[in-house]
């Protein structure tokens, strides 16, 4: 034991096993099932993140992980180190929460070279503390204390903090939710700058798909305690296992329809309503009903003369591209968000006529929400 | 009918200014946006015109008549705030006719209330679900009727507070659309209030671009984007935001990046030797090496640090002389980090502003090839050939 405790010290990235885990949190007779039997591995020095809507579980792993919360059954490796029964601070993991846990009589340099000091001598402090305060453009936050500062300077003490001691493995919480806009692209950035340079393994708790697409090397995508699909984010994207995953990944979200299938030779195409579009799924059965995944940004016009068409009901020109909602008689009850380049003007009332790549147009199983492919 | 004349509006709090002598004019039927960070004093501009709050200097005319003086509930403005509540125990109906039933609408009989119920509804799509309450109501549903709360009283000029702030970022999308085929339809004038430039770009007529209660710039959403008057508004817009390098005047060129960026300083600006300068370049403007060379692009060499997915798109982070830039490609090219990669840069786009330190704003002196606007994206996807 002591020996493989050692190896959680050693420095270098680590790799993490998450063996068939369960949470249930009781409560009187009744057992909440938090997290259902899940298994991640993640690869020394790789970053993933835990996506999904508040309560799917990604939380509540990510403090098994931490020794915050007891496992109900299951493994969970550190290396080949198994750490469920040792207590947090014998894991040598990194942890920044969402509650920032500063200690509120010291500054900010004291905070960060206190965590840095902590357990082993360093010798210039203060020079690591400078850089890193660099990096996250914190430097003049250095002298002041928690309370004066506001929350999403809070937030970047905390993630410097988690980050100052290099631990092999990282675990941060939703560690950019209360920066604005602008400081939270470049948090961003040098959190997997940092997190590539000195190869800490990670795993990031997030709601935010965005950030989840733009941080991960692989990501976990959660409903219900649940992994619903693990990997990479270009995998997650343009490869969703099911309506769950294709619907909370990308913005502006999915379109999701009822079609009905046609197998015509070897080709497959989906009918809806009057229209066909062709589909790249090859399991999918002669007439039956599915519904259609099709992202708004892989909607083109250009040439298109077989596909979707209805009528614009709105159109928002942002520059850059435009969004067009397009009401459809074969989709009844709500109008089909298209992306458009920006040299596309339209205007509401003029009729389009719109596809996509078959392999972009995703079928799913209309009860199950299984992808047919 | 509709419109909206301020001039000097000034609120101060203290000896903290929050607004300093602001000057509107909207048109009747326009929709007008005030875009800024939060702080900036939008909030205070809104309650000003309403007469909510009480202000130090200034004149506000609605629809021709000078309402300086006048109590906020003549004013005949209806003002929607960011968190707006619904009876629980109402029909969506009696929500929407409690307004028409009390203070200045009180004389409205019953046939008059349906029928501005049933208009209100109808435009807004929930005209199927009068008889229902709130707790039966989707979340967007529900914003909708306390919009439609708002919209059924007549007034001469609305004033919408952040009205979507508080929704997830796909029904914020939905709803963004749902305003602004509303406020098309229905030719109502709109002061609408948002630090949110993606709403602003959406649904203005025009943009004003507040900062620490001052109006920085006032023009149509193209104008903002082709020629924003400072560093501040050029950021202001556009995610993510527009890449700012340094860059120095030497022998009749612009200098940045280390000398990895260079072009020759555009006559037009009559530009002295030395001068410093800062070069700005939106993400999405950027070229990843096309075969596209007719003049005006340059070529600059540089490695992928960073690729991180965005959707569709990837979102690089390249390393150039002694910087870096951010720059936006479509994610079905190959991007492997550490890569070279040439990036072409379409001179007419890459804006030239007056150099400063780092926190400070500074002012718009030209694009790269003189004193005019930048192109709009539409127009370099054409030079593109896209």
């Amino acid at each position: 034991m002591s020996t493989k405790v050692e190896e959680l010290h050693g420095g270098g990235a680590l790799p993490l096993r998450i063996r068939n885990v369960r949470k249930v949190y009781r409560t009187g007779k009744k057992g909440v099932e938090a997290v259902k039997s899940m298994n991640l591995d993640i690869e020394p020095g790789e970053l993933i993140t835990l996506l999904g809507p508040s309560g799917c579980g990604k939380t509540t792993t990510l403090r098994m992980v931490a020794g915050l919360e007891t496992i109900t059954a299951g493994d969970v490796f550190i290396g080949d180190t198994r750490v469920n029964d040792l207590p947090p601070s014998k894991r040598n993991v990194g942890v920044g929460f969402e509650s920032y846990a500063l200690y509120p009589p010291l500054n900010v340099r004291e905070n960060l070279s206190y965590g840095l000091k902590a357990g082993r001598r360093v010798a210039d402090p203060d020079k690591i503390v400078d850089e890193l305060a660099d990096r996250l453009e914190m430097r003049d936050l250095l002298s002041l204390r928690p309370a004066s500062l506001s929350s999403g300077q809070k937030q970047r003490v905390a993630l410097a903090r988690a980050l100052i001691r290099k631990p092999p493995v990282l675990l941060l919480d939703e560690p950019l939710g209360h920066l604005d806009a602008a400081a939270r692209q470049h948090v961003r950035r040098e959190l997997k700058l940092l997190q590539r340079q000195f190869g800490y393994t990670t795993i990031v708790v997030t709601h935010d798909q965005l950030e989840a697409m733009t941080l991960s090397d692989r990501m976990a995508v959660m409903n219900g305690g649940i992994i619903q699909q693990y990997g990479t984010p270009d995998e997650i994207f343009d490869d969703p296992a099911n309506i769950f995953v294709a619907d909370f990944v990308g913005e502006p979200s999915i379109n999701l329809f009822p079609a009905t299938v046609v197998r015509d030779g070897g080709r497959t195409l989906v009918r809806v309503g009057a229209d066909v579009l062709e589909v790249a799924a090859r399991t999918a059965t002669d007439g039956a009903e599915v519904m259609v995944g099709l992202r708004p940004q892989d909607c083109h016009g250009k040439g298109v003369t077989k596909g979707l068409t209805g009528t614009v009901f709105v159109y928002e020109d942002l520059l850059e591209h435009g969004i067009a909602r397009v009401n459809h008689p074969g989709v009844p009850d709500k109008p089909l968000v298209i992306q458009t380049p920006a040299e596309l003007q339209l205007s509401p009332g003029a009729s389009v006529t719109f596809s996509a790549p078959p392999n972009r147009i995703y079928l799913f199983d209309k009860d199950s929400g299984v992808r047919i492919r | 009918m509709g419109t909206l004349k301020v001039r000097d509006l000034t609120k101060t709090y203290g000896s903290t200014t929050a607004i300093d002598h602001l000057a509107i004019d909207v048109r009747d039927g326009e929709f007008f946006v005030i875009l800024g960070p939060s702080g900036a004093g939008k909030t205070t501009t809104l309650k000003a015109i309403a007469g909510l709050v009480e202000i130090d200097e200034g004149s506000v005319e609605i629809a021709g008549v000078d309402m300086t003086q006048v109590e906020p509930y003549y004013r005949n403005v209806a003002m929607a705030f960011e968190s707006y509540a619904l009876y629980p125990q109402k029909t969506v109906k009696d929500n929407l006719a409690s307004p028409l039933k009390s203070g200045r609408h009180h004389h409205y009989d019953e046939a008059e209330r349906t029928r501005r119920i049933a208009d209100v509804t109808k435009t807004l799509g929930i005209d199927h679900l009068l008889d229902r309450l709130p707790k039966e109501l989707s979340n967007g549903q529900r914003q909708r009727t306390a919009l439609g709360r708002v919209l059924v009283r007549p007034a001469d000029i609305y004033l919408l507070d952040e009205p979507l702030s508080h929704l997830d970022a796909k029904l914020r999308a939905s709803m963004r659309a749902e305003l602004k085929s509303i406020a098309s339809r229905s030719n109502t004038t709109t002061l609408y209030v948002t630090h949110d430039y993606q709403e602003a770009l959406a649904l203005a007529d025009r943009i004003a671009v507040l900062r620490q209660g001052e109006f920085v710039q006032i023009g149509t959403p193209a104008e903002i984007w082709r020629s924003p008057v400072d560093t501040f508004v050029a950021r202001a817009v556009g995610q993510p935001e527009i890449n700012l390098v340094d860059g120095v005047v030497r022998g009749g060129k612009v200098r940045a990046l280390g000398g990895a960026l260079e072009f020759p300083a555009p006559a037009a600006l009559e530009l002295p030797e030395g001068k410093e300068i800062r070069v700005g370049m939106r993400p999405s403007e950027l070229v990843v090496h096309r075969e596209v060379h007719d003049g005006g692009w340059l070529r600059v060499t540089g490695r992928i640090r960073l690729a991180q997915r965005l959707g569709r798109d990837v979102e690089l982070d390249i390393e150039v002389g002694d910087g870096h830039l951010i720059v936006i490609d479509r994610a079905d090219a190959s991007h492997e980090e550490g890569q070279q990669i040439e990036l072409d840069i379409h001179l007419p786009n890459v804006h030239l502003f007056d150099g400063g330190a780092p926190d400070e704003h500074t002012a718009r002196l030209g694009s790269a090839v003189g004193r005019g606007a930048a192109p709009l994206p539409e127009e370099l996807e054409e030079e593109l050939g896209e």
